[in-house]
């Protein structure tokens, strides 16, 4: 039996029993259209606490994602090891809107060690973080396999969605965190959508994410990104003069004006 | 206690202000290519040599001023200004038509010999009290921050004459100030890689949205 039903059901009793008098009938009446009224709601209330269980699913709702790219931001120096997020400076979603790349600035390349003569300094990835979790990724070094909390709890969710290609001195050098090899890495334009030659990253080492939609696996932002870098730049004579002598992000001091000993 | 030969036969004992100042990009009229030039005068008439230097420096008398400077054990920020008096509008225009803000400076405290009163070419060994080595010793290392121009006007004669002051800034402030580096805008990344486009995206991506996992 519907709602209807019992509306119907109740009006019609109530009906028959008053049609005497005038005045009974427009208190009836008055009487009556607030009882229908109360069974209406209550008839709807119940109809809408019934669980469907062949429509349950509900609609898939996106993500309308804003992102929060800066044009102010300074790129930062990285001497030794240091924690940095980065920050979001490219952005594309696929025609399919299921797949998002970004585009995360971390940080300068620096100069020569040795006071400006020896071997280039080479920044590497030693850790990655995902929403402040570890991330371990599969063999190839891009794949995220897992991720595991502070506490050890590990969670296989964002497997093989979430993928991390690192460059640690723009688009064509490729690398893998530390601990992983991979002998088959592309340049950065050969993998984020619509980027050309052009696209250089000239001088700054950054990451490349790709991230597919799930909702079953949560997977459906970025989250809060953090790298572990490490510098073969360690030294402080070799640090402070790399800083006084570069022309990008340190004081563009001529190095025939510092006294080397 | 034994003076060296030299001390002990002066009378007075003077110094001289030496300054030179390194122009990369200095030309005397508006069509002239650039070129290096350096400007080397001393707060005394006549021509100064400074053998340790292995320079000769015009000596402007009194039309040379120099702001004092701090000596500190370690290095900090200071500032000075140089003013260039009595200048003709001739000599003003190269002022004008260079590049002389970011020149470096660099100023030196000598002390003239005995005999001449100009050549900076006497030094006392070291290891004797009072000795001076080496000379001249330099006082300021820097860099001309900004430069600025009083004119004084002579309505008799309908001439004017220029004051050209330099305001330096010394190394210490120059690092102190330069640390913005680049920026995550095209502007900032196309001022050192002209054609690397890679920061285009940044200005539109801050009012963008992308509708993450929407069906089509």
């Amino acid at each position: 039996m519907s709602f209807i039903d019992e509306v119907l059901t109740v009006g019609s009793r109530l009906f028959n029993t008053i049609s005497s008098s005038d005045l009974g009938r427009t208190v009836a009446k008055t009487v009556a259209l607030g009882v229908i009224l109360n069974q209406t709601q209550k008839a709807v209330n119940k109809q809408n606490s019934k669980p469907d269980v062949a429509n349950s699913s509900q609609p898939d709702r996106f993500v309308r994602e804003q992102l929060s790219p800066d044009t102010k931001h300074a790129v930062p120096v990285v001497y030794g090891t240091a924690f940095v997020k980065g920050i979001i400076t490219d952005a594309w979603l696929t025609t399919d809107k299921t797949t998002m790349w970004y585009c995360v600035t971390i940080c300068e390349k620096t100069g020569n060690t040795n006071l400006g003569a020896g071997a280039a300094s080479v920044l590497s990835f030693e850790e990655i973080y995902l929403n402040e979790c570890l991330i371990t990724f599969q063999g190839d070094g891009i794949t995220v396999a897992s991720i595991t909390d502070s506490n050890g709890n590990t969670s296989t969710d964002p497997a093989g969605l979430i993928k991390i290609y690192c460059f640690n001195n723009g688009s064509t050098s490729p690398v893998v965190p530390t601990g992983y090899t991979n002998g088959s890495l592309n340049s950065a334009y050969a993998l984020m959508p619509n980027w050309t030659a052009n696209h250089t990253m000239s001088n700054l080492v950054f990451a490349l994410i790709k991230v597919e939609y799930s909702k079953e696996k949560n997977v459906t932002s970025l989250g809060e990104i953090e790298f572990k870098i490490k510098n073969t730049m360690t030294q402080p004579g070799d640090c402070l003069y790399d800083y006084m002598t570069n022309t990008r992000y340190g004081a563009g001091i001529p190095a025939a004006e510092i006294y080397l000993s | 206690m034994a003076l060296n030969s030299g001390l002990a036969n002066s009378r007075a004992i003077g110094s001289i202000l030496l300054i030179e100042i390194k122009v990369n990009e200095w030309r005397a009229t508006p069509s002239a290519p650039y070129e290096i030039f350096y400007y080397r005068i001393a707060d005394k008439v006549g021509t100064v040599g400074a053998q340790a230097l292995g320079q000769d420096f015009y000596g402007i008398g009194q039309l040379l001023s120099i702001t004092s400077s701090v000596s500190e054990i370690r290095p900090s920020s200071n500032e000075i200004n140089i003013g260039l008096s009595g200048l003709s509008n001739n000599a003003l225009q190269e002022f004008i038509y260079s590049k002389m803000k970011g020149s470096q400076v660099k100023i030196w405290r000598g002390f003239p010999s005995f005999t001449t009163g100009s050549d900076i070419n006497f030094v006392v060994p070291v290891g004797i009290p009072g000795g001076i080595n080496p000379n001249p010793v330099l006082r300021f290392q820097g860099y001309v921050n900004n430069i600025q121009f009083d004119e004084e006007y002579d309505v008799d004669s309908r001439t004017s004459t220029n004051t050209v002051i330099l305001n330096c800034a010394s190394t210490v402030d120059i690092m102190q100030n330069k640390i913005s580096g680049r920026r995550t805008n095209p502007e900032s990344q196309k001022k050192y890689f002209p054609t690397d486009v890679s920061m285009d995206r940044v200005p539109n991506l801050e009012t963008a949205f992308f509708d993450f996992g929407a069906k089509k």
